[in-house]
């Protein structure tokens, strides 16, 4: 029997046959009829208005027919939500068929009708399935709630599904848990703030052991969940990878990439001097090699990965050049990847190979093939410098074969290779002359004029080739016009007495005849310095210029880290960030590689971030608000000064309420008159509510999470975090802390230039915050700051700029600017670096002050888990500057009176209650402006546990 | 995954389509016919981005499958199910070809909603 009958074509009246058919009491006819339904749907025609007919043959024991009519309904149940509701008992009922086929069946189609009045109807079916005991519907219905999250996704939290769902991990099948974490992934990945899959080292394992169990498909879900964990340090990153290692040859192609990039992405968490390091990188070289193997488009989205590896760690692949070399049957796309690969794997060592194959390339057939090959022999030159004769002549021989787009490109290389190696091949310049007739393509006229221009005093006639371009100057493009006008200022100045005719000719021709502004601006540049200095013209014109670099067409390396985190996916085809191809929200969280987290106390080159703490998790970038914009207005008029001069700016905003409010005490310095009694007590208003509330946020989390050991002498010193990710600053790492030391507070910074263009012009300034905090000094970055490299600066600050009440308390926005734009950041900043060293206060001025400060301005913390005696955090918090007053022992307890006072003049008096063998201490404490002993509190937490 | 996927003959008239996401439209399936199928120039790659659809194809005999997405999907995982789609089909109905999957083109369906939801 065949089926194409179906789809030839009827006349009209089609539709009214089939209808009758449909109707018919034959069950044989009925069949036919829906197959007939089912063709015309696919061809296109619309076929809605048999619904109800099709609908009416859904009661059927034959399964065939039930998948045809469910098929149908798929389609064209959108149209028609009304008549879709009729259905609906069909499903229910399916989905307690003895069958776990039909029931399976069910619940899938229920998960494509995308209507919603159906989608509550379907709840109570979809619960019974995902609990059913055929590990076939469970799997598909664990697959409907993400197709039903699709469609509503706060009915299927409201409906608890997402627990079920994650509950389903621990599902005896595998094929379950697959389609779980696949189901899972993809809910995560639409409501990326979700903490849907909050993965932990129990659930990992789970994944990990099913790994081994499930089919091709499940291990790629299950290893692209795994790629988007964070291992909490090197040792579980260790054992993860040596899980996943096996994956690796795996025959399934997919299966490889994922795991390679579970790999990738954890190895930046491993120590390099580990064994276990080098013995990974061993392992990841063959399976690379074996997916060349594969389908050719297989290979060309392994080949595509494989750039981005061999980018991020060419290690791994440096020898093994000979797999890249291309196939005569490869399709193009694969070879032009292949070449691709072959330059950045091209050194010293396999030269010689390369350069062979190269030459026989740009022989072949495909243009496009042949000119990215000759482009590649002049890559190679200017990579390899022992090579650069080699590639030179080889460049010279293909000029010789006299085929139009081969010597066109052979000369743009070759004036990059000047440019590279300069007065070093000028030899070949005669050879090229030849040819300057048959250049037709701007980019290859532009370079050959270029080489005229630069080498003029070595070409007896480079005023004539010159003028020959000059003929059809207007017919020229943009690109060969600015080239021909920059070569003939050139020449003049090289040789002023034959040519002036000829500079004129092409001055008047650029600034007068030309529309385009920026040719015509060039010109009169020229113009102006030719007329005014004509030896000032010489050293600029002719001034020595950088050499080129060897590798021009590399991904930046926070786009590579970040493609990395997608190898096998679109993005790592494409090169592009999926926010770059994805539309709306989805799937356009920005993913990055772990920074390195030593469990043992190796010492780590200076590049890997020293937080633990994912970057982005501590700081948020500000966004630019009206106030803050006022202040960096003056960022651009120079330097910032220190003292008070931000508040002259006419943005005050709402900082007048925030000010009159309970705040004076903060705000102005207040002396300590203890015997007088007019203290303005603060509005119970200004407390805040969360006051003695445990604090969970940030600042603690940020100090648990680093292991460093601050300096002992001087104050705490936390180690340095990163406040401004490279990726939201176009290639600026900004890391720092803050200390204080003998009286001065300081910000240290760390600069790193993440992007590929050198860094200049930097300054800095903070948005006004509640305790004046200002730079003492412009930030002075002595020397341009060129691409990976990285600067330590220490920047002065003073307490003198402008207030305003910041929320958080702590909380500090600063603006950096340097030559590329300016970015936003801000941070907390610890407040003991506000504690002043002569914060001691007299015994019984503490004693009068204590009874003075109301009762309710007094705050009570516990600080847990601080193993130290009485002496040892009296001592650790005097280097601090917190003072111990007094100390007592009532009932067995140590009691410790201390004071400390802000550099705004606030005193904070405290009380330290330390039970010997209990690591819990519980502290109180009293101040006139009770909003910052939270911020106190956090600073003894600190300063106690680090 | 992905969120439809269609069968073309060599003239770029739609054998089997199937939808699995709202995102994707039936213009689509024109979208593609008109940019690769009917494209003047050879194809420079088996992954194609069209107003931001992504289709993936393979090519037997004269029969392209093409899948597509919105998304940013594993592309390994596309083209891997790709070729086991066509070894299956291959396998109930021997050489792929314009006929035969006329001749079982329910057949396809019911596989396909087997081998993915």
């Amino acid at each position: 029997m065949t089926d194409s009958k179906y789809f030839t074509t009827t006349k009209k009246g089609e539709i009214f046959e089939l209808k009758a058919e449909l109707n018919s009491d034959k069950k044989e006819k009925k069949k036919e009829a829906v197959k007939k339904v089912i063709a015309s749907m696919t061809v296109g025609k619309d076929v809605s208005a048999l619904f109800p007919d099709v609908v009416n043959c859904m009661q059927t024991d034959n399964l065939e027919l039930k998948k045809l009519v469910y098929l149908y309904l798929m389609n064209y149940a959108k149209s028609q939500p009304d008549m879709a509701i009729m259905a609906v008992n069909t499903f229910v009922k399916d989905c307690e068929d003895p069958n776990p086929l039909i029931r399976a069946l069910a619940v899938r189609t229920m998960g494509c009708i995308r209507v919603d009045k159906i989608t509550e109807y379907l709840c109570e079916p979809l619960r019974k399935c995902l609990k059913d005991e055929d590990p076939y519907v469970r799997k598909t219905a664990a697959v409907c709630v993400a197709k039903l999250h699709d469609i509503n996704a706060q009915l299927v939290e409201d409906q608890g599904f997402l627990d079920t769902l994650k509950d389903l991990i621990s599902d005896s099948n595998p094929m379950v848990v697959a389609n779980a974490v696949a189901a899972l992934s993809e809910i995560a990945e639409s409501h990326p703030s979700s903490n849907l899959l909050d993965l932990n080292p129990q659930s990992i394992n789970k994944l990990l052991t099913a790994l081994n169990e499930c089919t091709e498909w499940g291990q790629i879900f299950i290893l692209d969940c795994l790629a988007s964990y964070t291992p909490k340090d090197d040792r579980e990153a260790q054992s993860i990878c040596e899980r996943v290692t096996p994956r690796l040859s795996h025959a399934n192609s997919a299966v490889v990439l994922s795991a390679v990039k579970v790999l990738m992405k954890f190895m930046e968490m491993l120590s390099k001097d580990l064994d276990y390091y080098g013995t990974l990188l061993k392992k990841l070289a063959p399976p690379l090699v074996t997916l060349l193997s594969a389908e050719p488009e297989l290979q060309y989205v392994a080949l595509r990965n494989i750039n981005l590896i061999v980018q991020k760690r060419p290690e791994i692949l440096k020898h093994e050049m000979k797999v890249f070399f291309v196939k005569y049957n490869d399709p193009i796309y694969v070879k032009l990847e292949k070449l691709d690969i072959m330059i950045r794997l091209a050194s010293q060592a396999n030269i010689a190979q390369v350069l062979a194959e190269l030459k026989e390339y740009a022989t072949e057939v495909d243009v496009d093939f042949v000119r990215k090959a000759v482009r590649a022999i002049g890559r190679c030159a200017i990579k390899v410098e022992q090579s650069a004769e080699r590639c030179v002549s080889t460049l010279l021989d293909l000029i010789q074969t006299k085929v139009n787009y081969v010597v066109q490109e052979a000369i743009v290389v070759i004036k990059d290779i000047f440019r590279k190696y300069p007065n070093k091949y000028e030899s070949v310049i005669a050879t090229l002359c030849e040819n300057l007739d048959s250049l037709d393509e701007p980019e290859a006229r532009a370079a050959m004029i270029w080489i005229v221009g630069e080498y003029a005093e070595r070409i007896d006639n480079a005023d004539e080739l010159l003028e020959s371009f000059l003929e059809g100057f207007h017919d020229e493009s943009t690109q060969v016009q600015l080239q021909l006008l920059t070569a003939i200022v050139k020449l003049f100045l090289k040789k002023p007495t034959e040519t002036q005719e000829l500079v004129q000719q092409v001055l008047s021709l650029a600034t007068q005849d030309s529309d385009n502004p920026d040719l015509r601006d060039r010109g009169y540049i020229y113009w102006r310095l030719l007329s005014t200095d004509p030896v000032a013209a010489k050293e600029v014109v002719l001034a020595e210029k950088p050499l080129i670099s060897e590798e021009t067409d590399l991904i930046e390396p926070t786009l590579l880290d970040e493609l990395i985190c997608y190898i096998g996916t679109l993005a790592s085809v494409y090169h592009k960030p999926p926010s770059a191809f994805v539309e709306g929200g989805r799937g356009v969280v920005h993913k990055s590689l772990p920074p390195r987290t030593a469990s043992s106390e190796s010492t780590e080159s200076p590049e890997t971030a020293p937080a633990g703490a994912p970057p982005g998790e501590q700081l948020d970038v500000v966004p630019t608000q009206g106030d803050l914009l006022g202040d960096l207005l003056n960022l651009d008029l120079g330097p910032p000064v220190s003292g008070p001069p931000l508040a002259t700016s006419a943005v005050q905003m709402g900082a007048v309420d925030l000010l009159g409010g309970g705040l004076d005490s903060l705000v102005r310095p207040r002396r300590l008159d203890i015997g007088a009694p007019n203290f303005v007590a603060p509005p119970a208003a200004a407390v805040p509510a969360n006051l003695g509330a445990p604090m969970g946020s940030g600042l603690s989390d940020l100090f648990d999470l680093t292991s460093g050991v601050g300096t002992l002498s001087g104050s705490y010193v936390a180690p340095k975090a990163v406040w401004l990710p490279a990726m939201k600053a176009k290639g600026l790492e900004i890391s720092g802390t803050f200390t204080r030391q003998a009286g001065s507070i300081s910000m240290d910074l760390q600069l790193t230039n993440k992007a590929l263009q050198v860094m200049t012009d930097f300054a800095i300034q903070f948005n006004r915050n509640s305790f004046g905090l200002a730079p003492a000094a412009p930030l002075q970055v002595h020397a341009p700051l060129s691409p990976t490299q990285t600067v330590e600066i220490s920047l002065p600050l003073s307490t003198a700029g402008s207030v305003m009440k910041t929320e958080p308390l702590n909380n500090l926005q600063v603006a950096v600017k340097n030559n590329i734009d300016v970015f936003y950041f801000s941070t907390l900043y610890p407040l003991h670096i506000l504690f002043v060293e002569d914060g001691k206060m007299d015994r019984q001025m503490f004693l009068a002050t204590w009874k003075d400060i109301p009762n309710e301005n007094e705050a009570q913390f516990q600080i847990r888990d601080c193993p130290l005696n009485a002496e040892a955090v009296s001592s650790r918090l005097q280097g601090s500057s917190i003072f111990t007053v007094a100390r007592r022992n009532v009932e067995g307890q140590d009691m410790l009176y201390q004071s400390l006072r802000l550099t705004n003049g606030i005193w904070v008096l405290a009380e330290l209650r330390i039970q010997p063998g209990n690591p819990s201490f519980t502290l109180s404490l009293k101040c006139r402006a009770p909003e910052v002993s939270q911020h106190v509190y956090q600073a003894y937490e600190t300063i106690l546990k680090n | 995954m992905i969120g439809g996927l269609f069968i073309y003959n060599h003239k770029g008239e739609v054998l089997i389509s199937r939808v699995y996401r709202d995102d994707i439209a039936r213009n689509a399936v024109d979208a593609f016919r008109v940019n690769v199928i009917h494209a003047r120039q050879q194809v420079r790659s088996p992954v194609t981005n069209i107003a931001r659809t992504s289709f993936f194809h393979v090519k037997r005999s004269n029969i392209w499958l093409a899948a597509v997405t919105k998304q940013n999907v594993n592309a390994a995982m596309v083209f891997e199910f790709l070729y086991k789609m066509c070894d299956v089909m291959a396998a109930y109905f021997g050489k792929i070809s314009e006929e035969n999957i006329k001749n079982n083109f329910v057949l396809i369906y019911e596989l396909l909603d087997e081998i993915l939801d």
